[in-house]
């Protein structure tokens, strides 16, 4: 345990409630708010609890219980055996669908996968030791994964309908590499998930002790550690609490804490665009649709269908779109809505919590240190209506576009808020009275340029797809004539074409080129962009493992360039960029936030804030090695 | 192209580091690749473009998508001129692009971090924190064993980073993976 690293590091400042040691390991939460007894054995967990009753309770009636030992590790319990079945019989199911008669065939074959399910649930063996978390599968060959509670990223609870009824809860504890979950227990008693997730978050030393030295090789480079106070107070007392492991108590009186209504979650559900998947559902209904399926439904179907096979394909389109549009409407508001009923967000300590879901229970804890970006997302309909959304990058947890996912701290809110949240998220002080929103600045000319070209070229595939789209009779001359006549039939058409098709065009190219925009805030760093939903990532310096620079041809031209800050991430998300900046403050900005990064205060061992950067040092010995220039190069402001 | 954006270290290396001249990587100057890596591209290119050359004429010759390609292919194009434009296409990409690549193709060991600067169409230069390295690779294939080069690969925790220097020669590579494995984290702490 590294218990020990921590209290010499003495990082003074970030202590939250230095008067509210850990319980010990039996403390009931909900029972013993404010009374901490430090336990004989002075466990280094966090009751999450007291201090905010009633908001994120351990799920009732569920007593805590000691986690297992290495001595007596856990086995997960038969009922989830049986959950797991159950997935195989409704895959088995949809196979029964599909091959009738012949799944007889297939029924030894499914026996013997449900065994075999059965006997490798039985086979996982779990347990907790000062260390680490440890998973141990397999039957023939024995798998044991040790995640070092170092490591741990986050840890997220899942309820589905099922388990709440067998009585379990799914644990994932997410570390670094790759996309999947690295240590997942399918279910086991919620108590114990409660524990587990209390154990190796709550104030594990895995957030929070020696912030410095073990969070860095993760990747993620916890807040922790008191150079964060450098970035603001706000930093160092939310952040930067991380360096305080025994002291992270009850949260702070102005701890983050949102509870969303269930009119703001409908207006979240409302505002929720997603049209791809409307788009989707609607082409995988309409076939059956156009095939009668539904005709003992809804009777006028069959006479509707000839008449609209009729309707010129323009209006067909049209009517495509507004389908979509309300289907994917209807989708994501009943997904949005299962998904967020409840949405509870709780800072207690260092971790945020969040509480979510109708039918799927969610409780997800991330600590504020593993944040490594936040990003605000407007859509076209909720910056009509001055609201917007926050989700957070967290390295190992999957990411991804999902309707309703775990890296969502604020499903919808007021913009200002959304702004302020993620502001505190990821430490950054607004100045004065300017508010939580970054003031951004534009993007230079020729990023304008760039979308406007874009929006002029697709003007032009415009023009010679108009005799074929709106051309009816011109266009189908324009196939078959020789080649002076169409254009001579065909160019009303052409200029139709070419005309609509930069109507839409040019406010898109201009909307594209308002929305991006960066800024430098001291050690933080905001980027936005997007076109209709504009997304701005806000992200502390620290955080970067790399800065990359590309430009295309076509930036080239305009002297512009793409700067890329790679953090640690899902492998699905984004990782914060600018969009065509002007390529020499695209090198300014990387050489600035690299040196900052460097010369940060949290980097610096506790002794030696001296203004000489450790690293510095330490490269010296090195030196002979490389046969080193040492002298401080033009580059190194 | 103005000569303000020209002098933009895209263009070139960082400013003020001087070109070295072949040699063990050295701190402070700007490195290009081992100049055989040219040979090596264009012996896996060459590979490559036997593959694809010989997929299009089994594909022409063996007459199986005569069918589909009948009414595609213009009237002019005789039997045999596929095969012969892949190649050709071939044969020119493969004397151009490795030429083109090593050409810009440059990594500087500056103070702090490691610099690389690639990409023919794409200019792309990356800038990586020792500190932030996670962990630094060397691989070499059977070409590069045989040619006696190495690729170093240098992972950060994003999986967005692409630290990867091909076609150093073998020695440089192991040297420089020894040195940039020292500036872990954990050195870094300690100093």
């Amino acid at each position: 345990m590294t218990e020990e690293t921590s209290a010499p590091s003495g990082e003074g400042p970030d202590t939250l409630s230095p008067a509210e040691p850990a319980g010990s390991g039996s403390l009931e939460w909900a029972e013993a708010p404010a009374s901490p007894l430090p336990g004989p054995e002075a466990s280094s967990r966090t009751p999450p609890g007291p201090g905010t009753p009633g908001l994120i309770a351990p799920i009732p009636g569920t007593p805590r219980r000691p986690l297992p030992g290495p001595e007596s590790p856990a086995r997960l319990p038969w009922a989830t055996a049986l959950l797991e079945v159950r997935k195989i019989l409704a895959g088995a199911l949809g196979l029964f669908v599909v091959t009738g008669p012949a799944f007889r065939y297939v029924v030894p074959f499914l026996a013997v996968l449900v065994l075999a399910r059965v006997v490798q649930i039985r086979f996982v063996r779990w347990w907790v030791d000062p260390e680490a978390f440890v998973v141990e599968r397999g039957v023939l060959f024995r798998e044991r994964r040790v995640i070092l509670r170092a490591r741990v990223q986050a840890v997220d609870l899942e309820r589905k309908i099922l388990h709440r009824l067998l009585g379990l809860t799914e644990v994932r504890v997410e570390a670094l590499g790759g996309g999947a979950t690295q240590g997942a227990l399918p279910g086991i008693e919620p108590g114990w998930a409660e524990e587990l997730r209390g154990e190796l978050l709550g104030a594990g030393p895995g957030t929070g002790i020696g912030g410095q030295d073990e969070t860095r090789p993760a990747g993620s480079d916890t807040a922790g550690g008191a150079g964060t106070v450098a970035d603001g107070p706000r930093a160092g007392a939310d952040a930067g609490a991380v360096g305080g492991v025994e002291t992270a108590g009850p949260a702070p009186p102005d701890g983050i804490r949102v509870r969303l209504t269930g009119g703001e979650v409908a207006v979240a559900g409302l505002t929720e665009s997603r049209l791809g998947a409307g788009i989707a559902l609607l082409a995988v209904s309409l076939e059956p649709l156009r095939q009668g399926v539904f005709s003992g439904w809804f009777g006028p179907m069959e006479e509707l269908m000839p008449v609209v096979e009729q309707l010129p394909w323009v209006t067909l389109l049209v009517g495509f779109v507004v389908l979509a549009l309300l289907f994917s409407m209807v989708l994501s508001f009943v997904l949005t809505v299962l998904g967020y009923w409840n949405f509870t967000l709780v800072q207690r300590g260092r971790v945020l919590e969040v509480e979510r879901g109708l039918l799927t229970e969610h409780r997800d804890t991330v600590p504020l240190g593993r944040i490594q970006a936040v990003r605000v997302q407007e859509n076209p309909f909720r910056r009509l209506m001055g609201l917007a959304q926050v989700k957070v990058v967290v390295a190992g947890r999957p990411g991804g576009t999902a309707v309703s996912s775990t890296n969502v701290i604020l499903p919808v809110g007021p913009r200002a808020e959304a702004f302020a949240l993620a502001a505190r998220v990821v430490g950054w002080e607004p100045p004065g009275e300017a508010g939580p929103v970054p003031p951004l600045r534009p993007m230079p000319e020729g990023a304008r340029r760039r979308r406007r070209t874009r929006a002029l070229l697709a003007a032009g595939v415009g023009a010679l797809a108009g005799p074929f789209l709106l051309g009816g009779w011109g266009g189908r001359r324009f196939l078959e004539g020789p080649v002076l006549d169409p254009m001579v039939r065909g160019w009303p058409f052409m200029l139709l074409g070419f005309l609509l098709v930069l109507a839409l065009g040019l406010p898109l190219a201009r909307a594209a080129w308002r929305g991006l925009g960066w800024a430098e805030l001291g050690s933080f760093l905001a980027f936005r962009e997007g076109v209709l939903e504009r997304t701005t990532t806000l992200l502390a310096r620290r955080h970067l493992q790399s800065v990359e620079i590309t430009s295309n041809p076509f930036q080239r031209r305009l002297g512009l360039a793409t700067l890329t800050v790679p953090v640690a991430r899902p492998l699905l998300e984004v990782d914060p960029r600018a969009l065509d900046l002007d390529r020499a403050d695209a090198e300014a900005l990387r050489e600035r936030i690299l040196a900052g990064h460097r010369a940060s205060p949290e980097r610096r061992p506790p002794g030696g804030g001296d203004g000489v950067d450790p690293e510095r040092g330490g490269k010296s010995t090195d030196s002979g090695a490389l046969g080193v220039v040492s002298k401080a190069p033009e580059w190194d402001v | 192209m103005t000569e303000s954006r020209a002098e933009t270290e895209v263009g070139r290396g960082p400013p003020g580091t001087p070109e070295a001249q072949g040699g063990a990587p050295e701190r402070g100057m700007l490195h290009a690749l081992d100049p055989r890596v040219r040979i090596l591209w264009r012996v896996s290119a060459g590979i490559r473009a036997v593959i694809w050359t010989g997929a299009v004429a089994v594909a022409e010759f063996l007459g199986w998508p005569r069918g589909l390609l009948e009414g595609l292919l213009p009237g002019w194009v005789e039997p045999g001129m596929p095969t012969a434009g892949v190649a050709l296409l071939a044969l020119v990409l493969l004397l151009v692009i490795p030429s083109l690549g090593y050409r810009r193709w440059r990594y500087a060991l500056r103070d702090h971090d490691l610099w690389i600067r690639k990409g023919i169409v794409v200019h792309r230069v990356s800038v990586l924190p020792y500190r932030r390295l996670q962990f630094v690779d060397t691989r070499q294939g059977p070409l590069e064993r045989w040619m006696g080069l190495m690729e170093l690969v240098v992972h950060t925790a994003a999986p967005g980073t692409s630290g990867r220097i091909p076609g150093l020669a073998a020695a440089e590579a192991e040297t420089l993976r020894e040195v940039l494995s020292r500036f872990g984290p954990d050195e870094e702490e300690d100093g």
